[in-house]
C-alpha cells in the first residue's frame, strides 16, 4: 500500500513537472518577443535588449527554465512586467474571488445532484426520472457563459432578483476583514451580516452558472450509480427484514452508490476550484481567471506560468486525496480479505 | 401433507390452522410486449413445521411468487389477484407500512448469496442487528449482544470477533449462515428460501442444509425452498410443488414426487438430473424447446410443445388442462395434465 | 443471367432499405435520440443549404438596418452592424460542426496512435508515453488549448489544434487500456503464442473492441470540442471579428443583451446548447448500445 502511494505521489510530481515544461515551451513558441509586446512599438532598440537581458530571455531555454523552478519552490513566482507587480501578490489578491466562487459552485453541484437523483430513483416515476435525465444533458450542453448571460438578463435585468454583473459586492459595501479572502466566511466569523448577506448575494448566479455542466455530470453519475445499486439483491434482502422503502434507500442504497461517485466529486472540486475563466468574464468576477486570460493574450507567461503551475499541482493533489480517502472509506479496501 | 393438497387443489376455502395460505395468487410484469404474467394463479397450503419446495426451471416464477408472498414486488410488477393469509391473517391486501411489521417477524426470506445478498459497506453485525432493532425496542448493546447469540448460532466461528467484519471478509458458506441468522432472528413462522445454496460448492451446501435443517427445527418454522436443484428436495423437504410457466403442475409428497412422477414435465425434470452411471448412453438428457414467452401464453397446455406425452395433440394444444388428482403411493397427487390418470396407472399413450 | 444479376441488385437495395427502415424505427421509438438526430439534420441542413440559399450573406454590413429585432425579413434579426444573424448562424454552424469533426478526426487518430503504441509496446515505451500524457492531463484543459491558440496565432485554425491536443490523452488512455485488457485475454495470448504478428493482432482483435470505445468517446468529444470552441471565441482566441462564430458571437452580443437586444448573443447560444446536447444523447446512446455493462471508461463529456 505504501509503495502504491510512493509510486503515485512521484507520478503525480513527474506530472507537474512536465505540465510546466510544456506550458514554458508554449509560450514561448510565439514568434515576436515578449519584451516587445510589454514595451510596446514605439520602445527603442536599446530599452528592448536592456529589458530582454534583464528578464533574461537570451540565456538557454533550459536555464530558463530551471531559474523559474528553482525560484518558484522558494516562493518567488515570478515578476508580471505587463502589470508591474510580483505575480505572488497578484495572484494571491485574485485567487480567493475564485476559491470562493468555485466552492459554492460544487456545493450547488453536488446537492443539486443528489436531490435530483434522488427524486429520480426513489420512486419509479418515468416522467420525473426522463425530467431529470433532461436537466442533466442540458447542464451538460449550455454553455455556460451564455447561461451566465442569460441568467443575467432574465433574473437581473429583468426580474431585478439578482445583481448585475458588477464583481462580488455592492459598490456602496464594504468588503469584510481579510482573513481568508473568502468574502462570507469572513462576514460570518466578524459577524458582519450586511456583508456576508450582499457577497452571498452576489454569488448566487455566477455559482449556478458556473455549477451547472458539474452538477449534470454528477446528476448523471449518481442517478446510473443509484439505479444500478437499487438492482442489487441485498436492498430486497434488507426490505426482507422489515425496513421500510426509504430506510433501505438512505441507509444502504445511497452510502453504496456515493463510494464512486465520491472520486468524480473530487475531480469536480479540483476542476472547479481551478476557475472558470468563462464565468469570471461574464460576471466581473474579479479572480484569478480574468489574471490568466489576460496573460495569455499579452504574453504575460509569468501570471500564466505561475496559475498553471498552481492549477496542476491542485489537479493531482486532489486526484491523491480522493484516491486516498475512497481506499480509506471503502471497507472492501480498507479491510483486507481473510479466509473463511 | 397430501392431504392438504387435495384440499387446496379443490379451490377449497383457506384454513386458518396454516401458517400460510395462498388462493390464486397473479402477479404480473408490464413490458414492452405486453403484461407478462408472472405466476398465474397459484394456490397452495403451508402447515406448521412441514417443509415445501417449489422446483422449476429458472423464468418459471418462482422468485416472483416468493416476492409476491413476501409483498415486495415493485413496479413495473404488480400483484393483480388472490390472497394470501399468513396465520389466518389476510396480508395480501396490507399497505407496505403494514407489511413492515410482518418481515422479518413473522415471514422472512434466506437469498442465494453470490457476494451481492449483503450490504458490502456494513459490518456483518450491524446487519444482523438491524433486523433485531426493527422489530424490538432494544439498545445497540443488546442488539449487539442478540447478534453474537445468533452467529454462534449458525456456527460461525469465533462469532464476538468476527461481527465487526464486512461481507467479503467471509466466505459463501459463512456468508449465507449469516442470512439464515437473520431470517431466522426473529423466530418467525414461515421462512422462504430462495435458492439458498445455488451459490454454494457442494460441500458447503450440505453443511448450510444440515444447519437450516436443524435451525428450523429448533425454531419452529414452516419453509418454502425454492429451487431448480431437485437433489437438495430429496433431503430436506416434506412436499414438492413443480412449477411451470406461472402455475403449479403437480402437487405431491417427495416420496411421490420422485418415484413416480404424474406429470411429463416433473418427469422429463428428474431425467434430466446427470447421472454418472448413464454417461456412457450418450449426451445428457434435457428437455428439448424452451418455456413459452409469459407476455403471450399459448392456449392450451403450456408444456405441449415440449411435452413427449402431448405434443401435437389436439387436447394438449387447446385445452388447459385442469387439476387432476390421482392416488400416489403416499397420498394424493394432484397434477395439471390431460392424461393424469393414464400416466399414474400406466397406461398412458406414448 | 442478367435477370440474377438484376435480382442480387435489387436484393441488396431491399436489404439496405430496410436495414435504414429499421435504423429509422429505432431512432423513432426513443424520443431523446429522435430529438436528437432531427437537430443534427437541421444544424447539418442549415449550415449547407442555408449558407446557398439565404438571401443575405453573413459578412455585409449595413449600418442602417443595425439592431434589427427578429422579422420575416431577418428570422434572427441584425446585429450591431447590420449584419444578418440568420446567415452568420448559419456560416457559424458550419463552423462548429466541422471543427468538431476535425478536432474528432485529429484527437482519435492522434490518440489512437498513441494508445496502440503504448499498449502493445514494452512496459517502457507505455510507461513513457503515459507520462506524458499526465502532463497534458494535468493542464487546466481551457488554458492549454488557450495557450497553444496564442503560440500558433490566434484562429479557428490554432484553437482547433489547440482543442484537438486537449482530447489526445482521452482517446490515447482509452485506446491504451483496452489494448492492455484485451492482451491478457487468452485467446489473443494464444494467437501470440502461434505466432501471431503485432500488426495481426491490432487488425483482427484489438480494432474490432476499440471501435466501440472510440465511437461513444467521439460522440462526447464532438460536444467537448464545438463548446470549447465556442468558449475560446468568447474570450477572443478563436474566431476573430468579423468570422461568425457562435462564441464570438456571443461576445459580440454581450454589450447589447444588457440592453434589451438579446438575438444577438441568444440564438448563437440556442444553437450551441441544441448542438452539445444532441452529440450528448448520442454519446449516451451509443453507450447503452455498445457498452452497457459501462466496462469502457470514457472521460469528459462536457
Amino acid at each position: 500500500m505504501i509503495v502504491q502511494l510512493a509510486s503515485r505521489v512521484v507520478s503525480s510530481l513527474l506530472a507537474v513537472i512536465g505540465a510546466s515544461i510544456v506550458s514554458f515551451l508554449l509560450l514561448r513558441i510565439a514568434p515576436s518577443n515578449p519584451a516587445t509586446l510589454i514595451l510596446g512599438q514605439f520602445a527603442s532598440q536599446e530599452a528592448i535588449d536592456n529589458l530582454t537581458e534583464e528578464i533574461g530571455l537570451e540565456k538557454p531555454i533550459w536555464t530558463q527554465y530551471w531559474n523559474y523552478i528553482s525560484g518558484f519552490v522558494r516562493g518567488d513566482w515570478g515578476y508580471s512586467y505587463s502589470l508591474g507587480t510580483d505575480v505572488r501578490s497578484l495572484l494571491g489578491a485574485k485567487l480567493p474571488a475564485t476559491i470562493e466562487l468555485g466552492l459554492y459552485a460544487f456545493v450547488f453541484a453536488f446537492v443539486g445532484a443528489l436531490v435530483l437523483a434522488l427524486l429520480a430513483t426513489y420512486r419509479r416515476r418515468p416522467l420525473v426520472d426522463g425530467g431529470v435525465r433532461g436537466l442533466s444533458f442540458l447542464g451538460l450542453g449550455i454553455p455556460p457563459f451564455w447561461f451566465g448571460l442569460m441568467s443575467l438578463v432574465l433574473l437581473s435585468e429583468g426580474l431585478g432578483w439578482f445583481p448585475g454583473p458588477d464583481g462580488r459586492l455592492d459598490s456602496g459595501v464594504a468588503p469584510p476583514r481579510d482573513i481568508t479572502g473568502l468574502y462570507t466566511l469572513d462576514a460570518l466569523v466578524t459577524g458582519n451580516w450586511a456583508a456576508f448577506g450582499d457577497a452571498l448575494w452576489h454569488l448566487v448566479l455566477p455559482a449556478i452558472t458556473l455549477g451547472l455542466a458539474p452538477m449534470g455530470f454528477l446528476l448523471r453519475l449518481l442517478r446510473a450509480n443509484l439505479l444500478d445499486v437499487s438492482r442489487e439483491p441485498f436492498l430486497l434482502v434488507v426490505r426482507s427484514k422489515g425496513i421500510s422503502r426509504w430506510t433501505a434507500f438512505a441507509r444502504h442504497a445511497l452510502p453504496n452508490a456515493f463510494l464512486p461517485t465520491l472520486t468524480a466529486a473530487g475531480l469536480v472540486l479540483g476542476q472547479l476550484l481551478a476557475g472558470s475563466v468563462l464565468v469570471e468574464k461574464v460576471f466581473n468576477w474579479p479572480g484569478a481567471g480574468a489574471l490568466v486570460t489576460d496573460g495569455i493574450l499579452r504574453q504575460d507567461f509569468t501570471t500564466v506560468q505561475a496559475f498553471i503551475l498552481l492549477s496542476a499541482f491542485v489537479y493531482v493533489i486532489v486526484n491523491l486525496l480522493v484516491d486516498i480517502a475512497s481506499a480509506a472509506i471503502d471497507p472492501r479496501i480498507r479491510a483486507p480479505r481473510s479466509v473463511g | 401433507m397430501s392431504a392438504v393438497a387435495t384440499e387446496e387443489a379443490k379451490g377449497g376455502a383457506p384454513r386458518d390452522d396454516l401458517v400460510l395460505s395462498v388462493r390464486d395468487l397473479r402477479t404480473e410484469f408490464s413490458s414492452r410486449e405486453g403484461p407478462v404474467q408472472a405466476v398465474r394463479g397459484v394456490s397452495f397450503d403451508l402447515r406448521r413445521g412441514e417443509k415445501l419446495a417449489v422446483v422449476g426451471e429458472s423464468g418459471c416464477g418462482k422468485s416472483a411468487l416468493a416476492l409476491s408472498i413476501l409483498g415486495l414486488i415493485e413496479p413495473p410488477g404488480r400483484v393483480v389477484g388472490g390472497e394470501v393469509r399468513l396465520n389466518g391473517r389476510v396480508i395480501s391486501g396490507l399497505s407496505d407500512r403494514e407489511l413492515q411489521a410482518i418481515r422479518g417477524k413473522e415471514m422472512s426470506l434466506v437469498y442465494q448469496d453470490p457476494l451481492t445478498a449483503l450490504d458490502p459497506v456494513k459490518t456483518i453485525g450491524s446487519q444482523i442487528a438491524e433486523v433485531v432493532r426493527k422489530h424490538a425496542p432494544v439498545s445497540r448493546k443488546q442488539a449487539r449482544a442478540r447478534a453474537v447469540q445468533l452467529l454462534e448460532e449458525v456456527e460461525v466461528p469465533n462469532a464476538a470477533r468476527r461481527l465487526d467484519d464486512y461481507p467479503h471478509q467471509y466466505s459463501g458458506g459463512m456468508r449465507q449462515r449469516v442470512m439464515i441468522a437473520i431470517a431466522l432472528a426473529n423466530d418467525p413462522q414461515l421462512l422462504i428460501a430462495d435458492e439458498p445454496t445455488t451459490a454454494l460448492d457442494v460441500t458447503t451446501q450440505a453443511q448450510v442444509l444440515d444447519l437450516l435443517e436443524r435451525l428450523v427445527e429448533r425454531h419452529g418454522a414452516s419453509v418454502i425452498l425454492i429451487t431448480h436443484n431437485l437433489g437438495i428436495v430429496a433431503e430436506f423437504c416434506d412436499a414438492v410443488r413443480v412449477m411451470y410457466a406461472g402455475r403449479f403442475v403437480e402437487r405431491a409428497g417427495v416420496h411421490d414426487a420422485f418415484a413416480r412422477p404424474v406429470h411429463p414435465y416433473t418427469e422429463a425434470l428428474l431425467a434430466s438430473v446427470p447421472r454418472p452411471e448413464r454417461l456412457q448412453y450418450g449426451p445428457l438428457p434435457s428437455i428439448p424447446g424452451l418455456p413459452p414467452n409469459l407476455a403471450r401464453i399459448p392456449a392450451g397446455c403450456t408444456f405441449e410443445a415440449r411435452c413427449p406425452v402431448g405434443r401435437g395433440r389436439e387436447v394438449c394444444r387447446t385445452v388447459e388442462p385442469p387439476d387432476a388428482r390421482v392416488e400416489g403411493a403416499a397420498g394424493p397427487v394432484v397434477a395439471a395434465c390431460h392424461f393424469a390418470d393414464e400416466r399414474r396407472s400406466g397406461t398412458a399413450p406414448a | 443471367m442478367g435477370r440474377v444479376a438484376t435480382a442480387g441488385r435489387v436484393d441488396r437495395g431491399r436489404r439496405a432499405a430496410s436495414t435504414a427502415g429499421r435504423a429509422l424505427a429505432f431512432v423513432a421509438r426513443d424520443p431523446a435520440l429522435a430529438f436528437a438526430s432531427a437537430i443534427v439534420v437541421v444544424l447539418v441542413g442549415l449550415a449547407v443549404v442555408g449558407r446557398l440559399a439565404w438571401q443575405y450573406d453573413s459578412l455585409t454590413v449595413d449600418v442602417e438596418n443595425a439592431l434589427e429585432p427578429p422579422s420575416w425579413d431577418h428570422p434572427m434579426g441584425t446585429d450591431g452592424n447590420g449584419r444578418d444573424v440568420f446567415a452568420r448562424f448559419n456560416e457559424g454552424a458550419g463552423i462548429s460542426l466541422l471543427a468538431g469533426a476535425v478536432v474528432v478526426g485529429l484527437g482519435a487518430i492522434v490518440g489512437g496512435l498513441i494508445g496502440v503504441v503504448a499498449g502493445i509496446g514494452r512496459r517502457l515505451t507505455d510507461s513513457a508515453w503515459m507520462r506524458v500524457l499526465d502532463a497534458i492531463l494535468a493542464f487546466p484543459p481551457l488554458i492549454l488549448a488557450m495557450a497553444v491558440t496564442v503560440g500558433l496565432g490566434v484562429g479557428v485554425r490554432s484553437a482547433v489544434l489547440g482543442i484537438a491536443l486537449t482530447t489526445v490523452p482521452y482517446y490515447a488512455r482509452l485506446l491504451r487500456t483496452d489494448i492492455l485488457r484485451i492482451r491478457a485475454l487468452p485467446h489473443v495470448e494464444a494467437a501470440v503464442a502461434l505466432g501471431a504478428t503485432r500488426t495481426r493482432i491490432v487488425q483482427r482483435h484489438i480494432l474490432p473492441h476499440a471501435s466501440s470505445a472510440m465511437l461513444i468517446q467521439s460522440a462526447a468529444v464532438f460536444g467537448y470540442a464545438i463548446l470549447t470552441l465556442a468558449a475560446l471565441g468568447f474570450v477572443g482566441l478563436g474566431a476573430q471579428i468579423p468570422e461568425p462564430e457562435w462564441g464570438s458571437m456571443i461576445t459580440d452580443g454581450l454589450q447589447y443583451a444588457l440592453t434589451g437586444q438579446w438575438w444577438i448573443a441568444v440564438f448563437p447560444g440556442l444553437g450551441l446548447l441544441a448542438a452539445v446536447t444532441a452529440a450528448n444523447v448520442f454519446a449516451d446512446r451509443a453507450r447503452d448500445l455498445l457498452d452497457p455493462r459501462g466496462e469502457i471508461a470514457v472521460a469528459r463529456e462536457t
